[in-house]
Parts: C-alpha cells; structure tokens; sequence
C-alpha cells in the first residue's frame, strides 16, 4: 500500500471516531439536568406552556437521536446552527476563537519541540554526569509547576514589574510583531510541562538506544560522535517522542483553559468551559467536533511521520 | 449559571446566584488561622442542638459535609470556618469538599430531589426591591431545579407574605409586610445568613476623575454617564478602558441572561424610568409618570429621543418593547404584571397591570428596543444592541473586548450635574476572567478601573496614592442551605443551634477583610426603606443573645 492510500484510508477511518465522540458527547449533554432556557431564564421557571413553545422553537421536544440526526445533516453542509443562548452563529464564533487556539497551541508545541530534543540529547549524551542531572531536575521542575501558577509569576515578574511585556493581548493582528512579542510569555507557560515531558522521553529512549551494539560499530567504524547521534540514534529513539509529541499538539489545540484566563487570551478552552456551564448544545457539538478532528489529525500525522522514520512500518 | 437583573434600566424582580466572583490566586490566597476561641459545648446553641437530637433520637456526632465551589476561595474559606465551628461542639462530624462550579451548581439544584445529606454555601444578589431578594429563595412555587428554593423550603406563612408584599403599592404597608417577613423567616430558618457583600471599584487616580459605583451587579458602568441620576465622570485622553469578568453573552433584552451583557449595554440601552445611585425610580425615556388608578400608569414620552439607528422613539416603540417578552424564557419578569400598553398619542401611553405591583416603578425600566428588531432584516439586538442610551455599540472581540461609542445625537440638554455631552467618548469593557490578571493590568496601566478585584486584594490598592477605591453596600449576601429534609436537619431548634453557632464576625474579619456586615436577615442594608436596623437588633437580642 502507498503511503498516499495509506492516509487516506486513515482519514475515511476517522469518519466513525468522529461520529462517535459526537454521539456520544449528545447524549452526555442530554444527561445535564436543565437546558438552555433554564440558563436563559436564570434557573427561575417558566410558564409551562410558554416552555413547550420555546423547546419546540429550538428542537428540544424531538427525541435525542432525531435531535442528534438533524445536527449531523446540518454538519455535513457545513451548518452548526445558531446557539440558543448568545443567539449568533456557531461557526462564526468558533471561527473567531480557533484562530487565537491554533496560534498559541503550535507556538507552544514547537517551542516543546524545541527545548526537549535538545535537552534529551544533552542529557542522555552526558549520562549520569551533571548536565544530565541538571536537564532531570529542570524536566522533573517542568513537569511538576502548575502552569496557573508560572503564568501568572511570569506575568508578575516580566508584565507587572520589568513592564516589558502587556498583560492583556494587544490591540493588533495575530501575525503582527506586537502580539508575537506577547504571546512570548503564555507560550512559555503553555509549552514547559510539554518541553519536559518530552525532555524526559527522548532522554530515556536515546540512554537506551546508545546501550545498542549498532552504535558501538558505528563508532568503531570511525564515523564522527555527531554523525552517529544525530543520523543513528536520534533517529531511532524519536519514535517514543513522535507518539507524544502528535498527542501533545492534539491536546494543545483544544485550548488551555488555564493559560487563557490568566493572559485574557480569547481561545477555544475558555469558550468551551462557557458553553457546558450554559448548556450551549450546537456550541458545545462543534467545538468538540473540532477537537476531535484536531486529533485524528494528529494521530494521523503520527503515523505518517512513524513511516517516514523507520521505513520497516508496513501498512497493513 | 449566571441570571441577570437588579440593572438601573431593567426589572428587579430576578435574583442571580453569584460564583466565583472573586476568586483568589495560588500563592496570594490566605490562610485560615488557627481557631483560638474554642466554642463552648454548653453554649445555647450547642443545647439547642443536644435537645434537638434527642428529641430526634440521634446520637452524637451527627455526619455530614459542607461544600463550597472550588473557583471561589472566599466561599471555600468561609465555609471551612464553619465546619470548623461545627466540628468544634463535638455533635458534628463535618467533612468538606469543594467541587467545579458546574459539579456544584447540580448538587445545588438536585440536593432536596437526591435528599443529599449536604450543608452547601452560596450568595445571592438581587435588586432594588426585597420581592427579588425572597421570592426565588423561599417561595414554595421555586422549589428547585426549576427555581432558587434550593432545599425545598414550604411554610404557607411566608408564601402569603411574600405574594402580599408583590401586590400591595402603599410603602408603608409594604415595609411591614416585609419585615414581618424577615421574622418568620428567621423563626423558620430555611438557611443562614452569614454577610452581606459589599461593591468595590479600584481605579487609577490619573486616568479618571471621580467614580461613583452603582451598588448593584451588571450596572457597574453607570457612572460613565448617568443623566437621570445626576453623575457622569471624566476620563483621561477621552478614553476609558474597564474590565468584564467573563464575556458578553447575549444582549437582546428578552434573552438577557447575565451580568456581563447587562453591564455591557447598560450604557446603551434606556428605560421609561431608572433606578438612581440611592434606589429612587427617576424619569428616563419618560418626562413624567402618573398611577391613574391600582393597575394604571401613565407615561408622557420626552420628544426627540432618537434611536441609535435613526429611529425616533414613539409609544408604538414602548409597547413594542414590553410586548415582546411573551413567549420567551424571560416572559415572567414582564408578564408577571405587565397586561397590556394603550397607545394615547404619539408621546403618551397607559401600561395597564394584571394586579397590584409593589415593585413597579423599579421594575419597569426594561430597555426600550427599536422597531427594527422585529425586521428580519432589521437589527440583531443579540450580537449588536441598539438603543437610545448616551452610547452606542462599537465594536466587539468574542472573549475579547466591548467597545462602545459616544452617541452625539442623545437626547440629554444638560443640566448642572452633567453637561450635555458626555465627557468620555469611548468606552472598552476588556475581558479578563482572572482575577490576579484583572489586578495586573490595573497595575500596569492596561486597565483604568477594575470592577471585579478580590476583596482580599483592595487593601493593597487602598495604600497606594495611584489608586482610588470607592466601596458601597451591595444588593448580595452569603448564606448557608439546610438539608431541611433530612433528620435532623427537618428541626427548627437543630438548625436554630447551628445558626447561633456561625462565626459570621470571624468571617467577615478573616475572609473578606472586614468588608461588608454581618446578616441575620434576607434584606441587604442596601434597601434602606426595607433594612431595619432595629429589626436586625431586635432579631439578634431575641435569637441570637
């Protein structure tokens, strides 16, 4: 099989994944007590018939699987309705939060990316000696900070005090000099945990990959410490790492309700949160929808860059 | 959840539950001290509790748990102290537990239904009227999840009290029903009041001149430009920058559901009548109001009112705007009086009620929407509101901002208290969940005035010369909710005992820093013609003392 039908195989496979973390998500929201016009009566009754009026207005009466039929159609044609509470567009509002979300989750991820191979290959390369020891204690200390609680010292410490950065976003475009020079800071905060984690990994892996009798020929063969690591082991010890990494950017574009709140940051987490606590069904579908393909996406990714890796990955 | 109301422009007649409205932060939260004061076991209270017990046949220690929502420290703090008050008589064995918000909140609206064996802690805000404050909490009609009467509460007393207060317009009857109310409230015990809340402003001397604080939620930007109450206030550069606490969600009127939207077009909606700073109904869009007869008011328009969308404001656009709440979720805060509007002229209506209102002319002061609405091409008043208000909607960022803009064609001549035009000519309201964030940017200069900084957090503002802290008593107060259903919970002198035993001082001191007063009772001192201080007095000598 080419690696072409490969993906795309993959891709019709995650057809029924996303149909069922949507079907499943529907009925998971049906089981919350109240609805959206509870929410919108602040929880303090409505006349009885005036409820049946409105359920059937915004399609609660159907039963769920009728109401879950009819949110798939309008989906396939690109439709998420309106949101019974905000009474605007769902794509529209998702299309304005999903951008802020992508931005941030992969400036995070790349700058994980960035860190943690680095560090992993310096501590496994230095095993047992102290830049190992060092690289395990910053990874542990990564790993450990809540990242509530580094976003808001280093809002205090670079926003509040040296002033060298806004706290809230600034009032340009998201590919503007000013906002990336923001988003330095939720972007550390958002990216530590992952950077050490995959600190972690690859050091693990690599210490193990060098145990390996192939490296000790290659060294034997002559060939240069640099070439050995870098085309030999890293390239055999990143497998562990990929996995991680692809769940990590996954995990990443569903937002980070925590780095969101403390920077003012307007993304996907915060609107999520919102929509559960308001019973906001076609928003709560769609952003979940959009997550889950977020992450298809990512474990197809994994999967390709696997092959790509280690070309002893068949596809069956 | 979030419900709205207790606006200058709209209906006093919802109470909203309040969450985390001011959540501390990791590392700048407080401890609770150690207890040194331990609670006398002989204490009337505790005897209240021992007698209650065996009469029930239960055997010390009685085990429960006391829950408060995670997002909200204050509450978790006060709520602790509690359990730790409770635990100390040696009759409870309290454990606590703090739950998300949306955990909680379905333990709150399920606790009677499931029969938790639950103490569960929240606040309450309401508006000008003591209707908003009691209606929801103790009327048998509210039992919960489709109402606010949480733990079941049903006393046939109270329930004629409190529909006698809703019908009767004669304020001086008024006041005695309700503060016959509060006795019979207080001989139940339904739940404790512990203390009632107060409204506090933080803002940076350099950028605004003066700001008086409106004392109820979702009014916090009246102080911009208040005509009808003779305040208005200045800005530096012309620009003010302020905070929301979560995003604007919805701000058609009859779809209105919280605070945020209700701050965010207070500026930009207007009413026949507003409530001013003091809680005195004052003409708004109307010049001049008149009660004909028990169930008749009428109403002379002033002349020139334009719309933000051209439109100029007839009676057609008032009975328009009342009309349609019915058959929407919010039907019940209009039709619960409103009948019908009788069109006399252009300029002149009659509203007619379906029954005696007391809270009327604190009520009627919905926002006055332009014909367009009803247009399916006409306005969205949902994503973009228009009104006659001083300022008109600008532009908005979702989870972003909320900007608005001068309106120059507003009807207002001036007067000695307010010019004619309104001195700041835009308003941001940004939007920052966080409170520590909130607190940052006012610091930093990002924000001029911060609405929503925790109690804990002002003191350190109140020191600095930069900033200036404008406190007023608010329409809030903190309780606790009885398993009522439950042994031995279903006994007034168990829940009497542990109502003497609450260490309200200690709260107010220790957790929100002395700001506010202690609450025996369901009215907020807010409501001056209603809040007795003799009555909280003699309450206290008689059940407390």
């Amino acid at each position: 099989m080419s690696l072409g039908t490969y993906a795309l195989r993959r891709t019709l496979l995650a057809v029924p994944v996303l149909v069922g973390v949507s079907a499943i998500t529907f009925s998971f929201v049906h089981l919350v007590p109240g609805d959206a016009i509870d929410v919108l009566a602040g929880f303090q009754g409505v006349d009885p018939e005036a409820r049946d009026a409105l359920r059937e207005e915004y399609g609660l009466d159907d039963p769920i699987w009728r109401q879950y039929l009819a949110w798939v159609t309008d989906v396939l044609a690109l439709e998420f309705g309106e949101s019974p509470i905000t009474g605007r567009d769902v794509g529209a509002t998702i299309a304005e939060r999903l951008p802020r979300t992508l931005a941030l989750g992969v400036a995070a991820w790349l700058l994980s990316l960035a860190i943690g191979i680095p560090a992993g290959i310096v501590a496994a390369l230095n095993h047992g000696r102290p830049a190992d020891e060092l690289t395990r204690l910053g990874a542990l200390a990564g790993i450990a900070t809540p990242n509530f609680w580094l976003g808001l010292v280093l809002l205090f410490i670079f926003g509040v005090h040296l002033g060298w950065v806004r706290v809230t976003p600034p009032d340009a475009g998201l590919a503007s000099l000013e906002m990336l020079w923001f988003m330095v800071l939720p972007t550390i905060t958002l990216g530590t945990a992952s950077a050490a984690l995959i600190t972690r990994l690859l050091r693990a892996s690599m210490a193990r990959e060098l145990q390996k009798a192939y490296v000790r020929t290659a060294r034997a063969k002559g060939l240069r410490e640099r070439t050995v690591v870098l085309k030999h082991v890293l390239r055999n010890s990143l497998t562990a790492v990929v996995t991680v990494a692809g769940l990590q950017l996954a995990i990443l574009v569903d937002g980070a309700v925590v780095v969101e709140q403390v920077f003012a940051w307007p993304g996907m987490g915060q609107l999520v949160v919102d929509a559960v606590d308001q019973r906001d069904v076609p928003l709560i579908q769609a952003s979940v929808l959009v997550i889950a393909v977020a992450v298809v996406l990512a474990n197809l990714l994994v999967d390709l860059v696997y092959a790509a890796l280690d070309p002893r990955v068949r596809y069956r | 959840m979030d419900g709205s109301e207790g606006h200058a422009n709209a209906g006093t007649r919802r109470a909203f539950l309040g969450w985390a409205g001011a959540t501390a932060t990791v590392g700048l939260a407080g401890c609770i001290t150690a207890i040194e004061d331990r609670i006398d076991a002989d204490s009337e209270g505790a005897q209240q509790i021992q007698r209650g017990l065996e009469a029930a046949g239960i055997e010390p220690p009685v085990e429960t748990t006391i829950y408060a929502n995670a997002e909200n420290s204050e509450r978790v703090r006060w709520t602790q102290l509690v359990q730790h008050a409770l635990n100390e008589t040696g009759l409870f064995d309290v454990g606590f537990e703090s739950l998300e918000w949306s955990q909680y909140e379905q333990l709150c609206f399920n606790m009677a239904e499931n029969e938790e064996n639950a103490l569960v802690s929240l606040d309450v805000s309401g508006g000008w009227d003591p209707h908003s404050y009691v209606e929801p909490l103790f009327h048998s009609a509210n039992h919960a999840p489709a109402g606010l009467n949480f733990n079941h509460f049903a006393a046939d007393g109270v329930d004629e009290l409190i529909e006698d207060g809703l019908a009767e317009d004669d304020p001086d009857r008024r006041r005695e029903i309700y503060a016959e109310l509060q006795r019979e409230l207080v001989e139940h015990v339904p739940v404790s009041p512990i203390r009632f809340g107060e409204s506090v402003t933080v803002y940076r001397q350099d950028s605004i001149d003066d700001w008086r604080q409106y004392p109820l939620p979702g009014s916090e930007y009246e102080s911009v430009y208040a005509p009808y109450a003779g305040v208005s206030t200045d800005a530096d550069g012309g620009e003010l920058v302020g905070d929301a606490v979560a995003v604007v969600s919805n701000t058609d009127p009859i779809n209105m559901h919280d605070t945020t939207s209700n701050m965010a077009t207070g500026l930009l909606y207007e009413g026949l009548l507003a409530v001013d700073f003091d809680g005195t109904p004052q003409p708004q869009l109307a010049a001049d109001w008149t009660q004909l007869e028990e169930t008749t008011y009428r109403f002379d328009l002033r002349e020139d009112v334009n719309f933000h969308n051209g439109e100029t404001l007839t009676a057609e656009h008032v009975r328009f705007s009342l009309d349609r709440y019915e058959g929407t979720p919010r039907e019940n805060d209009v039709f619960e009086w409103y009948d019908h509007t009788e069109i006399v002229d252009e300029t002149t209506l009659e509203i007619h009620l379906t029954e005696p209102y007391g809270p009327f002319e604190t009520s009627v002061g919905l926002p006055i929407v332009p014909l367009a609405a009803d247009e399916d091409d006409g306005v969205d008043l949902s994503a973009t509101p228009v009104g006659t208000g001083p300022y008109e909607f600008a532009d908005r960022s979702d989870g972003e901002y909320w900007d608005l803009e001068r309106f120059d064609d507003h009807w207002f001549d001036g007067d000695d208290d307010v010019p004619a035009e309104a001195p700041i000519e835009t308003v941001r309201m940004r939007i920052i969940d966080e409170p520590a964030s909130r607190q940052a940017a006012l610091e930093t200069g990002e924000i001029d005035l911060a609405t929503g900084v925790p109690t804990e957090s002002v003191g350190g503002f109140v020191d600095d010369d930069s900033f200036a802290v404008e406190r007023t008593v608010a329409g809030q107060f903190d309780f606790l909710i009885y398993p009522r259903y439950l042994e031995p919970f279903d006994r007034t002198e168990v829940r009497r005992g542990i109502d003497r035993l609450l260490p309200r001082t200690r709260i107010l001191e220790d957790v929100y820093d002395g700001y506010g007063s202690v609450a025996y009772t369901t009215v907020p001192p807010l409501l001056e013609a209603f809040a007795d201080p003799d009555l909280e007095d003699e309450i206290v000598a008689e059940y407390f003392e």
